[in-house]
């Protein structure tokens, strides 16, 4: 009688062999776990009535896959391969790549060639954690754009919304995947490298998702000045507020108002405030002046993460002075 | 996940790491065995091998180098054998070590028995 769980362990058995052995060409791996196959098999006919316990005897006695593998090694004179650059590039391309090359199965193809490439993963880890993610997450994005005609108006969206995620999602789970395949093997190092690296493309990247900020504010608030008056207005428009990415667009004019009208005296003077990561652009940067005698001030720009050619986020808003000299439009003047 | 295997490199299991591929050829040289067999027939002897899947790589090896050959026979009991059979070339190459291996024998041994 066969054993309930024989074919199961048996099953995970090789399988673990087949991962040690990675590091033989395919021929030696092919011949050695068909031997360690061909000797359970045996074993097992000899036995006749066994049970779970004389299974995992047999592969007791043929010793852990990983000591065969080193033996394996040692006999056929081949150095364990040891992760390096192209394992930790595919693994870059598949956690950052959809980010940076924007249309996303472009980086997941090539970081599925940087696996093909690699001697570490076995083609059992290869098929499982990247071929066919890649195939069937490439047939969804294909079936959303086919798809897509059955839609209207906002609808319309729809199949992308449904394949963008997928095109991040499933290479980020294929990395972690693989990742968990390399363990300790890979040096500490190359772990570091992949994190700063996945740190430094996605932060950029999801700090254009936070709504801009605007705020104004006048160096001398009314009341404290003796009217005919004159002051210097400051607005911005701040993007990624909170984010270490955090970046400005000031409008600066100064101005003067004697109760009946306001008028500009310089300005407006624009610039784009922002640090590594993301890039400013203002695209309007206006004053102009009203019939009823108050000043519209303008001011919009754009944000773009450095690392993404994706994300875009524009921001922009206008404030009134009113002749006497009060911001509207945006609540209470902030600092 | 991954163990940390000790490398073995001590003296004694080096040289048994050595010998035991000419046990093998000597025992094919008996007469041709399939792989349960040989196995078995190697861990009967007490510290010869203690992992028996060790032994297959090394079936491989000198499958590879021409000393052993394999061809396939029906078994009455189970799936279809491997056998495993001595060449010239393995013949050539347990004669080389049968002869070298005496005479250390038996020079190690009258160090070893008189420094007693």
């Amino acid at each position: 009688m066969t054993a309930k769980h024989a074919e199961s362990i048996i099953d995970g058995y090789l399988k673990r062999l087949d991962g040690e052995l990675s590091d033989l060409p395919s021929g030696r791996r092919r011949e050695v776990s068909s031997q360690i196959a061909e000797h359970i098999a045996e074993a097992r006919a000899q036995l006749g009535d066994e049970t779970d316990a004389d299974v995992l005897t047999i592969l007791d006695r043929l010793g852990e896959p990983d000591d065969i593998a080193a033996e394996a090694r040692a006999r056929f004179d081949v150095s364990p391969n040891r992760p390096g650059l192209v394992e930790i590039v595919a693994l870059m391309l598949l956690t950052a790549g959809p980010v940076v090359l924007s249309i996303p199965p472009v980086a997941w193809v090539i970081a599925a060639l940087f696996v093909w490439r690699s001697k570490v993963w076995s083609p059992r880890s290869k098929y499982r954690g990247v071929y066919v993610p890649l195939v069937a997450g490439v047939a969804v994005i294909v079936v959303a754009a086919l798809i897509d005609g059955l839609f209207s108006g906002f609808m319309q969206l729809f199949p992308y919304v449904v394949a963008l995620p997928i095109c991040v999602l499933l290479p980020i789970g294929s990395a972690i995947f693989l990742a968990s395949r390399l363990g300790r093997r890979m040096p500490a190092l190359g772990w570091v490298g992949i994190v700063i690296v996945c740190l430094a493309v996605y932060v950029p990247a999801v700090s254009v998702f936070v709504p801009p900020k605007v705020s104004a504010f006048m160096s001398t608030p009314i009341g404290e000045s003796p009217r005919p008056g004159c002051s210097g207005f400051y607005g911005t428009v701040q993007f990624s507020p909170n984010m270490p990415m955090v970046a400005r667009a000031p409008i600066n004019v100064g101005i003067c108002w004697d109760g009946t009208s306001v008028r500009k005296t310089w300005g407006p003077d624009c610039y784009a405030d922002y640090g590594p990561g993301v890039i400013v652009n203002v695209e309007q940067c206006m004053v102009t002046s009203s019939p009823d005698g108050s000043l519209l001030v303008q001011v919009s720009a754009t944000e773009r993460p450095l690392t993404s050619f994706a994300g875009m986020v524009s921001g922009g808003t206008t404030w009134r002075i009113t002749p006497d000299g009060q911001i509207e439009g945006f609540g209470p003047p902030t600092g | 996940m991954h163990r940390m295997v000790a490398p073995d490199t001590g003296l004694i299991a080096q040289m048994r790491r050595g010998a035991i591929e000419y046990c093998v050829l000597a025992l094919l040289a008996q007469r041709e065995r399939y792989g349960l067999e040989l196995v078995q027939d190697l861990a009967e002897v007490d510290g010869m091998v203690t992992t028996e899947g060790t032994i297959y790589p090394l079936l491989t090896r000198l499958r590879k180098d021409g000393e052993v050959d394999t061809f396939w026979q029906e078994s009455t009991s189970g799936p279809p054998r491997r056998y495993y059979r001595i060449t010239p070339a393995g013949k050539a190459a347990l004669g080389a070590f049968r002869s070298e291996w005496s005479r250390f024998r038996s020079a190690v041994d009258r160090f070893m028995e008189g420094g007693r």
